[in-house]
C-alpha cells in the first residue's frame, strides 16, 4: 500500500474523478493514480443514460448510478474488495514460505519450520493488532513514531481492511527470518523474536516511510523516499533481521569445517520449494497490487512489472551461475525469481516494464552472488533469506530511484534511497541483534546438539513430517 | 606465570601432549604411555591442571627409577605447558598400539567383550562392558565401518578417535574417562553403566557431534542411519536397543 494510506483514506470521503472513455465505449486509463474500476462503472453508466438505453432495463440502476453518494459507496465497496483480496493473496504468501522453507530443510526439521510459519503468523498478527498497528499509522506528528490507535476498535468500517492487509504485510517481515535460521532454532525463541518484529522492529521502521493514516508524516516519506510496496520496509527489514538472528545462533552443527569449507546440506523435498516459490510469485501479485490500496487501472502495470520482474530474476540467477560454470539450480532459479520480485516491489508503480525487467535481472544474480560471499563469511543461511530480501531489497529500492519513468537516473532521489537503505540497515539489522542476542540469553535460541541431531520435528513438536516414511528414521528417540 | 597458560586444565588431550613431550627426554614410548595413563586415571579431572602435579612427579620418579629428578620433572612439565602445542607430540592415549581399529569388529566378535578387547599395554585393559556398553560399542564399531566405506579424505580412525576425546567432556567426569580410555584404544570395551536417556544417549551424541564436526551434518545423519539400521538387522535383541539411545 503502502503507496500512499493517506490518498487511501481520502480517496473514501471524495468524490472520485471522472475518467476519460473512449468513443467505443472503452473506458481508459487515465495518467494519475487515482482513477478507480469504480470511476470507470460511473461512465459507463452514464454513457448508457446519455444515449437514451432503456429506462425499463437501466433505470434504477443508472438513478443510482447518477447519485455520488451510491458512486461513492460503489467505488468504497470495489476498492475494499480488491484489497481484501489481495490481502488474502499476501496471507497465501505463508504458505508459500512455508512449503519454500520445509522442503529446504532436512526432512527431521520439516515440521518444526512449518509450525514458525505457521505460529508467526498467528503471534504477529496480534502483536501487529496490538501495538504494531499504532506504531506504523497512528497519529504520527514527530514523523518517527505513531503515537495512537493501539489495540485498534471501534474504528469507521472502512479502515479495517487497511488494518488487515497491513497486518499480512507485518506477518511476511517476520516470516523471512524463520528459514535463515532454520534446523538448529529453539521454537519458543523464535517465535518471541517474530513477536518483536512484528510489534516493534518492522512497524517503526514502516512509521517513517509509510506513516501515517491519522495525522503526521514519516521522515523518510517526507524527504522523498521510494518505496511503493516494501522492497525495504519489508523485505530488507526481514533480511536484516534474518542476518542479525543468524550471527546469534550461528551456524549448523558441522555446516562449515574446520577450514571453513561449506559443507551441504541438502533439502529434503525440491519439489515443495517449487511449489513454494510458484505460491510466493502468485501472493506477489497481490502484495505488490494490493499496495495501491484501490481498485485502480494502474494495476495492470504493476503487476505486469512484477512479473516480468520475477521471470528475469529467475534468468539472472541462471546467467550468474552459467557464467561460473556452475550447475544451474532449480533452488537458485527460485530464489533468483524471488530476489527479482522483491526487487521490483520498490518501484513496480513508477518503473516502465523494461526497467523492472532489468531491476530484477540483477537481483537475481545478486541474489546468487550475495549467497556465495555469506557463505565464504561462513554465514549459515539455510533459504537465502539474506541475500534473497535483504540484498534484493536494497538493490530494488536503489533501482526505483534509478528507474523512475518520470525522472531516470535522478542522482538527488537516488541518495535519498541509499539513505533509506542504510537507515534500515542500521535500524533493523541493530535492533534485532540485541533482541536476538538478549532472546539467546534469557530464553535460550540454539537448540542443544541433542535436539540437531534428533531434529527439531521430535524434540521442540513430539511429531514427525513424514510418519511413514520415517519409520526407520533414526536421528530421534522414538524407539 | 600461570598466569601465562594457555590451557589452565580444561583440555585433558593437551595436558597429556605436553606431559608426553616432557617426559619423552627420560622414559622410552612405552613408559612415555604408562606415564601419561597414570595421569589421566588418577589425576585428570582434579580441579586444576597443576593441582597434584607435584605428587604425580613422586610417583613417576618413584615407578621409573628417577628419584631426586622430582623437581627437574616438575619443571620440565612446566615448561611443556607454555610450549606451542604444534611442537609437541600426538596424545599417546589416543595413539593405540595398531593405530587403530581391529579388523574384526567388537560387536560382531563372538568372544565376550572383554575377551576382545584390543591389546593393551595399559594396566586397566580388562573393563567389564554392560549391556548397555555393548549397545554402544557395537553402534561405534557400525559407525566406523560406515565411515571406512565412505571415508572423506584426511579422515583417518586414530583422527575420528581424537576429535571424539576432544568432545567427550560434554559426559559427566568418570563417563568421559571411561569414553576416553576406550577410544583412546587403552581398554578393549567400554566401562561403566551406560543407561539410555541418560549417560548413553549423551555418548552417541558426543558421537554424531563428532561426526558433524568431521564430515558435515548431511553425511553424520547418513552415517546414523546406516549404522542403526545394521544393528537392527542382526536381530539381537541388544543390539536393537541402539534406538533407545537415540
Amino acid at each position: 500500500m503502502p503507496a500512499d494510506v493517506n490518498d487511501r483514506t481520502r480517496r473514501t470521503a471524495t468524490p472520485p474523478r471522472r475518467a476519460r472513455s473512449a468513443p467505443d465505449g472503452m473506458c481508459l486509463a487515465p495518467a494519475d493514480d487515482d482513477t478507480t474500476l469504480g470511476a470507470c462503472l460511473t461512465s459507463i453508466l452514464r454513457r448508457a443514460l446519455r444515449g437514451g438505453a432503456s429506462a425499463l432495463v437501466l433505470g434504477a440502476t443508472a438513478a443510482q448510478a447518477a447519485d455520488p453518494a451510491a458512486l461513492d459507496s460503489l467505488k468504497a465497496g470495489t476498492d475494499m474488495v480488491w484489497l481484501i483480496a489481495a490481502g488474502a493473496l499476501v496471507f497465501f504468501m505463508q504458505a508459500g514460505f512455508a512449503l519454500l522453507e520445509s522442503g529446504m530443510s532436512r526432512a527431521k526439521n520439516a515440521i518444526n519450520v512449518i509450525m514458525k510459519n505457521y505460529c508467526d503468523m498467528c503471534f504477529g498478527a496480534v502483536a501487529f493488532w496490538a501495538v504494531g498497528f499504532g506504531l506504523m499509522f497512528g497519529a504520527n506528528a514527530s514523523g518517527w513514531i505513531g503515537a495512537s490507535h493501539f489495540l485498534p476498535h471501534g474504528l469507521p468500517e472502512a479502515e479495517y481492511g487497511m488494518l488487515f492487509f497491513q497486518m499480512m504485510f507485518a506477518a511476511t517481515a517476520a516470516t523471512i527470518v524463520s528459514g535463515a535460521i532454520a534446523e538448529r532454532t529453539r521454537f519458543v525463541g523464535y517465535i518471541a523474536g517474530s513477536i518483536v518484529i512484528t510489534g516493534l522492529i518492522y512497524p517503526v521502521f514502516g512509521a517513517w516511510v509509510w506513516g501515517s493514516l491519522y495525522g503526521g508524516e514519516g521522515w523518510l516519506k517526507s524527504l522523498g523516499f521510494i518505496d511503493f510496496a516494501g522492497s525495504t520496509v519489508v523485505h530488507s527489514v526481514g533480511g536484516w533481521a534474518a542476518l542479525a538472528a543468524i550471527l546469534v545462533v550461528g551456524p549448523r552443527l558441522g555446516r562449515f569445517g574446520s577450514n571453513g569449507q561449506a559443507r551441504p546440506v541438502l533439502g529434503h523435498n525440491l519439489t515443495s520449494v517449487a511449489l513454494g516459490g510458484f505460491i510466493l510469485w502468485l501472493g506477489w501479485f497481490g502484495f505488490n497490487g494490493g499496495s495501491t490500496a484501490a481498485a485502480t487501472v494502474g494495476i495492470g502495470k504493476i503487476v505486469l512489472n512484477t512479473h516480468l520482474a520475477g521471470a528475469a530474476g529467475a534468468i539472472g540467477a541462471l546467467a550468474i551461475l552459467q557464467v561460473a560454470r556452475q550447475p544451474v539450480l532449480m533452488t537458485a532459479a527460485v530464489n533468483g525469481s524471488i530476489a527479482g520480485l522483491v526487487g521490483v516491489t520498490a518501484g513496480c508503480h513508477v518503473m516502465e516494464p523494461a526497467f523492472a525487467l532489468l531491476t530484477g535481472f540483477v537481483a537475481g544474480g545478486l541474489s546468487v552472488i550475495a549467497g556465495w560471499w555469506l557463505e565464504s563469511r561462513r554465514i549459515d543461511d539455510v533459504v537465502g533469506a539474506v541475500s534473497v530480501h535483504a540484498v534484493g531489497g536494497v538493490w530494488g529500492t536503489l533501482a526505483a530511484g534509478l528507474f523512475k519513468a518520470d525522472a531516470m537516473f535522478d542522482m538527488h532521489q537516488f541518495g535519498i534511497q541509499a539513505l533509506g537503505c542504510a537507515v534500515a540497515f542500521v535500524w533493523a539489522f541493530g535492533g534485532s541483534l540485541v533482541i536476538y542476542w538478549a532472546l539467546a540469553r534469557v530464553i535460550g535460541l540454539r537448540a542443544s546438539t541433542l535436539d540437531e541431531q534428533r531434529g527439531l520435528d521430535y524434540t521442540e513438536h513430539y511429531e514427525i513430517g513424514y510418519p511413514e516414511f520415517q519409520q526407520e528414521a533414526v536421528h530421534r528417540g522414538k524407539a | 606465570m600461570a598466569a601465562r597458560m594457555s590451557f589452565p586444565g580444561g583440555d585433558p588431550v593437551a595436558a597429556r601432549r605436553a606431559l608426553a613431550f616432557a617426559l619423552a627426554e627420560y622414559l622410552d614410548t612405552g613408559g612415555v604411555r604408562e606415564a601419561v595413563l597414570l595421569w589421566a586415571q588418577h589425576f585428570e579431572g582434579q580441579g586444576s591442571l597443576f593441582v597434584g602435579l607435584s605428587r604425580y612427579c613422586r610417583q613417576i620418579a618413584e615407578r621409573f627409577g628417577l628419584a631426586g629428578r622430582e623437581a627437574e620433572l616438575h619443571l620440565k612439565i612446566f615448561r611443556a605447558l607454555q610450549a606451542d602445542p604444534q611442537q609437541l607430540p600426538e596424545d599417546p592415549l589416543s595413539l593405540p598400539p595398531s593405530d587403530g581399529l581391529t579388523t574384526t569388529p567388537a560387536w560382531l566378535d563372538p568372544r565376550p567383550a572383554e575377551a576382545a578387547a584390543v591389546p593393551s599395554s595399559g594396566p586397566a585393559a580388562t573393563v567389564q562392558a554392560g549391556a548397555g556398553a555393548r549397545t554402544l560399542q557395537a553402534f561405534f564399531a557400525a559407525v566406523e565401518e560406515q565411515l571406512a566405506r565412505d571415508t572423506p579424505p584426511g579422515l583417518t580412525p586414530a583422527r575420528l578417535r581424537r576429535t571424539l576425546i576432544r568432545h567427550a567432556p560434554s559426559l559427566p567426569r568418570p563417563q568421559q574417562q571411561a569414553a576416553s580410555l576406550w577410544w583412546s584404544g587403552q581398554v578393549g570395551s567400554l566401562g561403566g553403566e551406560w543407561p539410555a536417556g541418560g549417560h548413553g544417549t549423551t555418548l552417541v551424541n558426543v558421537i554424531y557431534v563428532t561426526l558433524a564436526e568431521l564430515v558435515g551434518p548431511a553425511r553424520a545423519d547418513r552415517c546414523f542411519t546406516l549404522a542403526v539400521q545394521r544393528l537392527t538387522a542382526t536381530r539381537d535383541a541388544t543390539l536393537a536397543e541402539i534406538r533407545r539411545y537415540l
